[in-house]
């Protein structure tokens, strides 16, 4: 399983912030996207969950013989990003059951309970999920990602918000999801970059470049 | 049914189910409509006194009402999606057909439900003379499924723009101008005692009309919704 990038670039207006990425991103390890503010990463992370169309070049996602594009690519992503948002007036358990539904999975409530509870929200299923703290939402956010075991895990700075614990449990999911599909995982923490090489995709400003 | 429409009405009931809870939650469109409307009974009431209005000014009056209504609350059916970034979750996890039929639905739905308030209310204190009820009926569910037809369409556009409060209403009259006078034409029909062969062709132009813009809307929305 891989997920190509060809070419790829995109502007904001006038203000380039990729340009010409040519970068494969396989399963069995992490891949891991780094470099400062403004150089790109949640753009190439949304190009690669399929949510914004790049200005040029394309993005395939090949699992064995079928080859997936753009909108195709979405239905195969678990998602985890600060701006992506979740229903604050119903509760976790209602959040997971709706996206659960909407996808077409059929999905039973001790199943779905049972999925909170891995992401040690079992407290707090019947809370608004606007009532729960930024890390709480955070692990929601990881549980709905999660919830129809995709090929591909595109994490945009997932550990902000947690505490240690949170942290542990993030290093868990990307460990479990490493060995079965493609993990991308943006972040800001040498020691996260460390910890996840040696697939590194480093980032400037002014376009993009890749290496170790 | 096959078993790919099942799972695909069971998709679109899920939105709808959850937008429902979240309207019951917030009450974020209906009463931002029933406000709007009743003001308008209220200060159209006292306008008119006693003195017996035509039918023309009755089913003018009513649709002013439902018309206003529906360009000021339906917008939030996608805005609210925009505004609290629930959007782009939305678009990983449900296919564009099944956003588009879920919202079509919910907004029908709440549309409805303001003019199962709004005509019975407007009746009490108008006293319209409703010498054909079934008729009556009938233009309403059609005109408020034009409205809604339209308007959800509208509202996808308007939500991805950032001058979103003052652009549905502008965008909705042309379009609406046309179902706006055929509905009046069959309300004053209604209330006047005509039949349904009376008003057939003004029924005929309502279903030609919405099933024109379900199919164009249908064919446009994964644009709208995707990019």
């Amino acid at each position: 399983m891989q997920l190509v990038f060809e070419s790829v670039g995109h502007a904001y207006g006038e203000r380039a912030v990729l340009s010409c990425l040519n970068w494969t991103a396989t399963a069995g390890a992490v891949s891991v996207i780094t470099g400062p503010n403004g150089s790109g990463k949640t753009t190439l992370l949304k190009i690669a969950s399929g949510l914004l169309r790049p200005a040029s070049g394309r993005v395939r996602l090949v699992v064995g013989n079928r080859t997936l594009e753009h909108g195709a690519v979405r239905r195969e992503v678990g998602y985890v990003a600060p701006e992506l948002g979740l229903y604050d007036r119903l509760t976790a358990l209602e959040n997971l059951a709706f996206l659960a539904a909407v996808r077409g999975q059929r999905q039973s409530r001790d199943q779905l309970v049972l999925q909170l509870q891995c992401f040690q929200l079992g407290g707090s299923i019947h809370q608004p999920a606007g009532a729960l703290s930024s890390g709480m939402r955070q692990r929601l956010k990881l549980a709905s990602a999660l919830l129809h075991k995709p090929p591909v895990l595109v994490l945009d700075e997932p550990t902000s918000n947690l505490d240690d614990e949170g942290k542990v449990l993030v290093r868990k999911v990307v460990r479990e999801q490493a060995e079965r599909g493609i993990v991308l995982f943006a972040t800001n923490e040498p020691l996260e970059v460390t910890e996840y090489g040696p697939q590194v995709l480093r980032l400037h400003p002014a376009g993009a470049g890749a290496g170790p | 049914m096959d078993p790919k429409s099942s799972a695909s009405i069971r998709r679109v009931l899920a939105l709808v189910r959850k937008d429902l809870l979240e309207e019951y939650r917030a009450r974020y469109a209906i009463s931002t409509l029933l406000v709007f409307a009743v003001t308008i009974l209220v200060v159209v009431g006292f306008a008119a006194g006693m003195d017996p209005l035509p039918g023309h000014l009755h089913s003018s009056f009513i649709w002013l009402v439902l018309f206003f209504a529906a360009v000021t609350g339906i917008d939030r059916s996608f805005v609210k999606e925009e505004e609290k970034n629930t959007s782009p979750t939305l678009r990983l996890a449900a296919d564009p057909d099944v956003v588009y039929a879920g919202k079509l639905a919910f907004n029908f739905l709440v549309l409805l439900a303001l003019a199962a308030l709004v005509l019975p209310l407007y009746v009490i204190l108008m006293n319209p003379p409703v010498k054909n009820a079934p008729l009556l009926v009938a233009m309403v569910v059609a005109g408020v499924w034009c409205l809604a037809v339209t308007t959800t369409i509208l509202a996808a556009i308007v939500a991805k723009t950032g001058t979103r409060n003052a652009l549905l209403p502008v965008l909705s009259f042309p379009l609406l101008l046309a179902v706006l006078t055929t509905v009046v034409s069959g309300t004053t029909m209604a209330l006047e005692g005509a039949g349904f062969t009376g008003a057939r062709q003004e029924l005929q132009f309502l279903l030609s009309y919405s099933v024109v813009m379900l199919t164009v809307s249908w064919l446009l929305f994964p644009y709208v919704w995707n990019d």
